[in-house]
């Protein structure tokens, strides 16, 4: 599905984000990762890396750092698959700024169910019909350029719905009610996020280092659970990760493609500003 | 607080509190303590050693309901484990701490200072008696007091746990009570059956359970509704449905069972009824 560039990007803050994105292209932390098991991801992971790598000789340290970083990448996409729970091949699920699409892909594969990626980066959305093109996987998971905030569906469209470290681009309110419509009553939305402790910080350092880093705008926990309750979904599941979402950054610091975002992600996990934060909800 | 105030909160306050005055003579609660002198006032999770049921006639309820007192001991870990760090110089409050058997669990793990609040007077005696006889009565007190309206200063607490007691109470009140005496950043989690209002408003069983215990029981979506309306932001939330079925089918086949155990077992097999662990923090 393609449409105008312009229609899906409605101010100026996302008219910036979608230039942001555009104009990454030769991202090679994010292809190098993917191009032995096509899955390409745009997120990051929990739990510890292999310590082994870092004592590896100097001409294999450096690929073994990357394939360890894309396992646990891809590891991370078990945090979906578990909050959704057994999910039936007959299932339709979207995901919510699809990137390069290795969670639609790990989903579908997982679970046989079709999925549909949403984005609005035209680069990343001929990416990933690509190889879904050359799985001959095409027939059923789609990718679609558009807006995740305002999709093509109809109401009720889909059992499930995942974001995967994508709603600190939006916002929340709008996400919620956009992820409640296109869901039926009873399906499922999860997502994965990063999101500010206002608990601890409403707005430490480290946060704003991120958002300037990413052009986005990291919401506060407390925000995603008003923005679940103003749009009928409640909560069956969350959970907090701070300390095990460490170790994937102290890894990437250790590589030659780090970005210069990592120290802050570590300066927020390890003074309790930032969170990772798995939640999954049900649409009343 | 005096006994009048504690009564006069609201008429449903008063119809609950004349239940458990009356209910002194429960042995589902009273035989399952007398071991370890842990007496709960709530269900148990995980399933149960399934031999018991085999076991020879004269034997055989008392392995039943020991298997009940192992499950619900399995219950209050779930609470446990949800705190998190908790030091010995950490206060805790247990709203509707009934004959205390959370309490002290609480206090034996982490050797913190505990305040039961309870309503119910003879089971605040009950408690009291207990802690002396435990030689925890320095560290676990028990308080007569309505949980909606504690006699405690703000920020007593660092951390306050409600074990299958809200659906007793006024949802925003308790909460706003919760958390006035919490201190920011202070934790409080809540273990509760709920109704599963993305399954069905007001289940048959759900109305069923309510009419037993003269409780009224909350949706799922209304927890958050109030636990955000009152500062509080969850971290961990955990669904056990599932796993609180076993302990009902157990209590089926126990001389105790008091009734209520069909509509549990009919809410929670079609998702009516949810059994649900909520970790919160106050802003």
């Amino acid at each position: 599905m393609t449409t105008t560039r312009e229609s899906h990007a409605r101010d100026d803050y996302e008219r910036s984000l979608k230039a942001h994105w555009d104009a990454k292209t030769s991202d090679d932390i994010n292809l190098l990762l993917g191009a032995e098991d096509d899955l390409y991801h745009h997120h990051y992971a929990i739990g510890d890396f292999d310590r082994s790598v870092l004592d590896a000789p100097a001409d294999r340290r450096e690929e073994l750092i990357l394939r360890e970083l894309h396992r646990m990448e891809s590891e991370q996409v078990r945090l979906i698959l578990d909050a959704l729970g057994p999910t039936p091949a007959t299932a339709r699920g979207m995901d919510a700024g699809s990137g390069r699409g290795g969670t639609s892909f790990t989903l579908a594969r997982e679970f046989g169910c079709r999925m549909d990626g949403v984005n609005f980066c035209d680069h990343h959305v001929e990416f990933s019909e690509r190889i879904a093109r050359r799985r001959g996987w095409d027939d059923r998971v789609r990718f679609h350029l558009g807006n995740m905030l305002q999709t093509p569906f109809d109401d009720g469209t889909f059992d499930f719905v995942v974001s995967n470290e994508t709603t600190m681009y939006a916002d929340a309110f709008e996400a919620m009610r956009e992820f409640s419509r296109v869901l039926r009553p009873g399906g499922r939305y999860v997502m994965t996020t990063w999101c500010r402790d206002d608990v601890v910080d409403p707005r430490s350092e480290a946060t704003r280092q991120i958002d300037t880093h990413y052009v986005c705008k990291m919401h506060r926990r407390s925000t995603y659970f008003a923005a679940f309750k103003a749009n009928g979904l409640v909560p069956y599941y969350a959970q907090r990760y701070t300390r095990e979402a460490m170790p994937y950054w102290e890894l990437r610091n250790h590589s030659s493609l780090r970005t210069g975002v990592e120290d802050a992600f570590l300066q927020g996990y390890r003074d309790g500003s930032l969170n990772y934060l798995v939640v999954a909800a049900e649409r009343v | 607080m005096s006994q009048m105030d504690v009564v006069t909160l609201g008429e449903h306050d008063a119809e609950q509190r004349g239940y458990w005055d009356a209910k002194r003579s429960d042995d589902i609660n009273l035989l399952l303590g007398v071991d370890d002198g842990l007496y709960h006032h709530h269900y148990g999770i995980g399933d149960y050693d399934h031999s018991v049921l085999e076991a020879p006639a004269e034997t055989r309820e008392e392995l039943i309901l020991r298997e009940l007192h192992r499950l619900e001991g399995a219950e209050t870990e779930l609470i446990l484990d949800a705190l998190g760090e908790v030091r010995p110089e950490h206060r805790v409050m247990d709203a509707g701490s009934g004959r205390g058997g959370t309490s002290f669990m609480i206090a034996d793990r982490f050797g913190c200072r505990v305040d039961g609040v309870n309503y119910c007077a003879h089971h605040v005696e009950f408690t009291q008696k207990l802690a002396r006889e435990r030689g925890s009565a320095d560290r676990v007190g028990f308080h007569f007091a309505n949980m909606m309206q504690t006699p405690f200063e703000d920020d007593t607490f660092d951390f306050i746990v409600s074990n299958e007691t809200t659906m007793c109470v006024d949802l925003d009140k308790a909460f706003a009570e919760f958390a006035r005496v919490l201190r920011p950043g202070g934790r409080y989690v809540a273990v509760t059956w709920c109704r599963n209002d993305v399954v069905e408003d007001r289940s048959v069983a759900s109305q069923q359970i309510d009419d037993h215990y003269l409780c009224a029981m909350h949706t799922r979506s209304k927890y958050f509704e109030a636990l955000s309306a009152n500062g509080f932001v969850p971290f961990h939330v955990q669904r056990y449905t599932d796993e609180a079925i076993p302990y009902w089918e157990l209590r089926e086949h126990s001389t105790m069972r008091t009734g209520v155990e069909e509509p549990f077992l009919t809410g929670f097999r079609e998702r009516s009824i949810d059994y649900l662990v909520i970790a919160s923090e106050r802003l």
